[in-house]
């Protein structure tokens, strides 16, 4: 049983279903009502939003790593093979050859849940450009795995030392209201701006840099630095035995509220360099969101040492009740446990940049055949450990006024991927789907297995 | 193709191309997570080192357990003790003893107060016959003799060699005095006799303080009166006295079973002058005569006129035989189990044997007796080594217990600290070489003869004794075996353990091998040589794991004498899932002390041995298996 739950919180963390920010292969599209979210110059059609369900429903995923790098197929001989129906192990299976392994993670193990889900929008000409008004639940969730978490756990004294550096998971949770507007200066450049208010809902945030591993024949030594933030809803850590100065042991007394407030701005503007040659640029995410009163927590000691058992081991003479072999390994457990759980460290307003993300992207129409456009856009995510970078190449078709289709590739720093949208759009409906990155090799489940690439958009509108 | 035809061509395969690739990913049904994951997991890896620090100091005492067998003295040296019992005992048989009762007569022909005697006092002379006148005159003539009392002892055992001296229940013996004539017609009464002297067999001793009012004992057998007065009776006694005992030596000797004495030891004599009165007017011829005669009673006379003596004591030179049935002292069934391995030697400096002699019933030995022991070394029936035969001989002395301690080395081991002379004890030591010739491989049992073999007796009397006849006489010897653990060389001790149980911890895990390395730190003056073994829960051997033997120097017996050896113990699996079948582990540690040393070491209880800087190595991986099974 135990197996089936492990793989599940795996399977989950792996298969979130969460959105991608916006549906990058709708940059170049026409028909694309969305593509505002990446440059808000692009901003040039009215429409109203399927209100609450299925308005625009982004979720994706990236990671530079898959399911098949933690779980593997057993082969006959390997131990284990085949008792109770079992063939998928873990990377601990001493089948696993190490070396394989660790080959195929990479310095360090990105993962990214995105989630973006459109509750309403509604976007009209004014104010001599087209304006939009837009409430947005968006999720991000960022995991950081260095490799050598994984080198100790599969190789636990192969080295002296192990340096585990910014291994992290960070998420954060916010409603957004967008007001945007674009405003075409001449024929040539266009703008556009867009105000976000932020209302924080959830927020976490988990690190530990610098953890140091050492052990040498005479010592094991561990020390780092993890730390914990959060601020969900409005909560409060609970305590072991209910005792304020104990370790932490969850999160309660969960009540409604709104810790974060933040205030975000999306920049961009187009330039048609020449009439079949359009180049853009945009920044969006340019702005900060307030914790109010996040929850701080930190170990009560930085570093831990054993040189040896602090009894003699008992060996038949005197029992003083804790100096039996078994029971001083189980010391070290206790005083790693000690090391490793976060005491509360009150509470502290934190302000945090969002992941500001810069786009720039240049569209060619093909001269021979104007339904066909070449585009091009690079996307650099700003976010510490977690930032994310990506070339796209796209091309686009619409061979009839109702049908749009891209498809595109791209290299990104979680590997390469492929997208591809259809759009549909009629007068007054629109409707698109599409992904940024195809569904690879998925276990049975829909898990990807070689790498968190994954995306799937769709959304249904009404331009007016 | 017309451009609308192309555009739709373009549209449709778009549209499929999209569908295929939105609707279908490529689903691996293989990787299916509703199945539960295979949990075999391998901890570690090859070279992975746990710093364990020290294990505690290992004290002799938590190893060599202390029992009935094993002890510790007071400086916490173990010594092995073991302890036997038995008595010995002997009777001399009373004998029968008898005295005369005679009567002393004057010698012949000189009776006391002859015919010519009487011419003489009256002045005449060349005459037969003579009339005394009525008027009263004394007539002191001479009283003279000598008889013998036959005094006999007869039933003499064998065990009696010579008898020196006989006591007896005080026996009074009355000397009773007749007068008498030869002739009726005479007219004499004896008045006095004067200046008596009597001559007691020089055997009889007279009590002190037991002659009669008058007489003087003098050179402890004579006699002596100046006047005893004879007013008219015809007899009387005129002395008595107590006689307690005879002395025999060199006046006696044992003939089948009969006791010759010298006849001139038995004499009694007489010597005085009786002063006889006239009572009147007779005629005396030359044939008549006045005598006296002494009457002897001793005791109560009985049968033929013989009085019997109740002999309390006898003193004089015995030999009884002695051969009591010693029990052995056991040492196989109890001996401690680091102490039972054929492997074990216990050639020790000092072994000490403990005799404690003392009466049984509170009744002393009123003789010295002399013993030696020759003690057998018995294993599987039969001795294993020489004999071992004590010095020739050592005495037990007479009324008193006795201690004798036979040891090896400088001096006697006693953890009870070394006995002392005593008003009723006497201590003795006796070195003896090769005791610990008994002991080097211990043996089933060591048998201590005590018994007579024809002439050559363990147990002897000796010397000249005083005993009561008929007394049965016991001693107790208890006899107890120190070996303290003190030794030079050739010392093995075999201690075995195990830890079990282990089955429950190991059976989800499997492991190439390990390796601990420690420093041993020991104090224990043996080398020290283990050897593990593996077993599983049925005690079946695990040959397929393999551990290196443990060698650990000898220490120098105290913590400012320790010696460090570094260790390095490797453990190798042929299989590594030999390890789920592990149970038990069992420790063979074969001490031993160096060959060839010449410095005396002891075994203490405080002398330890501590594993130090212990660091446990993997030797690849560590397998565990966390699936519920």
């Amino acid at each position: 049983m135990k197996n089936k739950i492990s793989a599940c919180i795996l399977a989950a963390a792996l298969a979130l279903p969460v959105a991608a920010q916006e549906l990058r292969s709708t940059y170049f599209m026409q028909t694309s009502n969305n593509r505002h979210e990446m440059n808000p110059a692009l901003l040039d059609s009215s429409y109203v939003s399927m209100p609450l369900f299925m308005g625009n429903l982004n979720i994706g995923s990236t990671g530079n790593f898959g399911l098949a790098n933690f779980v593997y197929k057993m082969q006959p001989g390997w131990q284990g093979y085949g008792v109770d129906n079992r063939n998928l192990t873990t990377f601990m299976h001493p089948s696993v050859d190490a070396g394989d392994f660790l080959g195929d993670l990479k310095d360090n193990n990105r993962m990214s849940l995105n989630l973006k889900y459109g509750l309403v929008a509604v976007a009209f000409k004014a104010f001599k450009g087209t304006n939009i008004v837009e409430l947005n639940l968006r999720s991000n969730t960022n995991v950081n795995l260095p490799k050598q978490l994984f080198a100790f756990m599969k190789e636990a004294g192969k080295n002296e030392s192990y340096e585990i550096s910014d291994l992290g998971i960070r998420t954060e949770n916010f409603l957004e209201i967008g007001l945007g507007h674009s405003h075409k200066i001449n024929d040539k450049i266009t703008v556009g701006g867009k105000m976000k208010f932020l209302l924080g809902i959830a927020y976490a945030d988990f690190s530990a840099d610098n953890l140091h591993v050492q052990m040498q024949g005479d010592q094991w030594a561990i020390s780092g630095q993890p730390k914990l933030s959060a601020a969900i809803l409005k909560s409060e850590f609970t305590h072991e035995n209910n005792n304020p100065s104990g370790k932490i042991d969850g999160i309660d007394d969960v009540t409604f509220g709104l810790p974060g407030f933040g205030l975000a701005f999306d920049l961009g503007a187009t330039y048609k360099v020449l009439d079949d040659l359009t180049v853009s640029a945009a920044i969006t995410d340019l702005g900060f969101i307030k914790w109010k009163d996040a929850l701080q927590a930190a170990p009560n000691r930085t570093s831990w040492t054993f040189n040896g058992f602090a009894e003699d081991v008992y060996a038949g003479g005197t029992n003083t009740g804790s100096n039996k072999i078994g029971d001083q390994f189980e010391q070290i457990g206790d005083d790693l446990e000690e090391m490793l759980p976060l005491y509360d460290q009150g509470k502290k307003n934190e302000t945090r940049a969002l992941a500001a993300t810069l786009n720039i992207g240049a569209e060619y129409t093909l001269p021979v055949y104007r339904p066909l456009r070449f585009g091009f856009l690079y996307t650099s995510r700003f976010a510490g450990k977690y930032s994310y970078h990506q070339g796209m190449l796209s091309a686009n078709i619409r061979p009839v006024k109702w049908f749009e289709f891209a498809l595109n590739g791209a290299v990104s720093s979680s590997g390469c991927t492929a997208g591809m949208v259809i759009d549909l759009h009629a007068k007054h409906f629109n409707f698109f789907i599409g992904a940024d990155r195809f569904l690879g090799k998925v276990s049975k489940q829909f898990i990807p297995l070689h790498n968190m690439n994954s995306s799937v958009s769709l959304g249904m509108s009404f331009p007016l | 193709m017309a451009p609308i035809q192309i555009k739709q061509f373009l549209f449709v395969g778009a549209l499929c191309a999209g569908s295929a690739f939105l609707t279908t990913a490529c689903v691996d049904n293989s990787y299916d997570l509703s199945e539960d994951l295979d949990l075999t997991m391998g901890l570690g890896s090859n070279g992975l080192s746990v710093p364990m620090g020290n294990v505690e100091k290992i004290y002799l005492n938590d190893i060599l357990s202390v029992d009935e067998s094993v002890k510790l003295d007071a400086a916490n040296q173990y010594y092995l003790v073991e302890d036997g019992t038995t008595n010995f005992d002997f009777t001399i048989d009373k004998v029968t003893t008898k005295v005369d009762n005679p009567t002393l007569r004057t010698n012949p022909g000189k009776p006391a107060l002859p015919f010519n005697k009487v011419c003489e006092i009256l002045g005449a002379a060349g005459i037969s016959s003579i009339t005394l006148p009525a008027i009263p005159q004394v007539f002191s003539g001479e009283a003279e003799g000598t008889e013998s009392m036959d005094f006999s002892v007869t039933d003499i055992s064998s065990d009696i060699k010579a008898i020196h001296s006989v006591s007896f229940t005080p026996l009074k013996v009355s000397l009773s005095l007749e007068w008498f004539k030869s002739n009726a017609a005479l007219k004499f009464d004896l008045k006095e006799l004067k200046d008596v002297e009597i001559t007691l067999p020089s055997i009889l001793h007279v009590v002190d303080g037991s002659v009669s009012e008058g007489w003087t004992l003098v050179e402890g057998h004579k006699l002596v009166a100046h006047s005893v007065a004879f007013n008219g009776a015809n007899m009387k006694e005129i002395v008595s006295f107590m006689i307690d005992q005879t002395q025999l030596k060199d006046c006696s000797t044992i003939e089948n079973g009969k006791l010759s004495i010298s006849p001139e030891v038995l004499h009694i004599k007489m010597k005085g002058g009786a002063d006889f009165v006239n009572t009147g007017s007779f005629t005396m011829t030359s044939n008549d005569y006045m005598d006296v005669r002494l009457h002897i009673k001793v005791g109560t006379p009985g049968a033929n006129n013989k009085t019997n003596i109740v002999v309390t004591s006898a003193k004089g030179v015995f030999d009884p035989l002695i051969n009591p049935d010693v029990e052995s002292i056991d040492i196989a069934s109890e001996l401690p189990d680091f102490l039972k391995d054929p492997e074990v030697r216990v050639n020790v400096s000092n072994p000490t044997l403990k005799f404690n002699v003392y009466p049984k019933n509170n009744v002393q030995i009123p003789a010295d007796v002399d013993f030696y022991a020759t003690l057998h070394s018995i294993k599987d029936g039969q001795d294993q080594v020489s004999p071992v035969e004590f010095p020739k001989y050592t005495r037990l002395y007479k009324n008193t217990s006795n201690v004798i301690y036979f040891y090896q080395d400088v001096a006697p081991y006693d953890p009870n600290g070394l006995e002392a002379d005593a008003p009723s004890k006497k201590v003795q030591t006796q070195k003896v070489d090769n005791i610990s010739s008994l002991i080097s491989v211990l043996p089933d049992r060591i048998e201590v003869d005590l018994g007579a073999n024809g002439n050559d007796k363990h147990i002897r009397v000796v010397g000249e004794n005083e005993v009561a006849l008929g007394q049965k006489y016991s001693q107790v010897v208890d006899y107890t075996i120190y070996v303290p653990f003190e030794f030079k060389n050739g010392v093995t001790i075999v201690y075995t353990d195990e830890t079990d149980g282990m089955n429950e911890d190991l059976k989800d895990y499997a492991a190439d091998g390990i390796q601990i390395s420690a420093e041993a730190e020991n104090t224990i003056p043996l080398d020290l040589k283990a050897t593990i073994s593996a077993y599983d829960m049925y005690d079946n051997l695990i040959p397929g794991i393999q551990f290196d033997e443990v060698d650990v120097k000898a220490g120098g017996g105290t913590d400012a004498t320790a010696v460090t050896t570094a260790l390095t113990i490797k453990a190798t699996l042929t299989d590594p899932n030999l390890l789920k079948k592990l149970d038990k582990l069992e420790f063979k540690i074969n001490a031993a002390s160096e060959a060839t040393s010449n410095a005396t070491h002891k075994l203490v209880s405080t002398q330890y041995v501590q594993l130090k800087n212990v660091k446990l190595k993997l030797v690849g991986q560590i397998v565990a298996d966390f699936n519920d099974n």
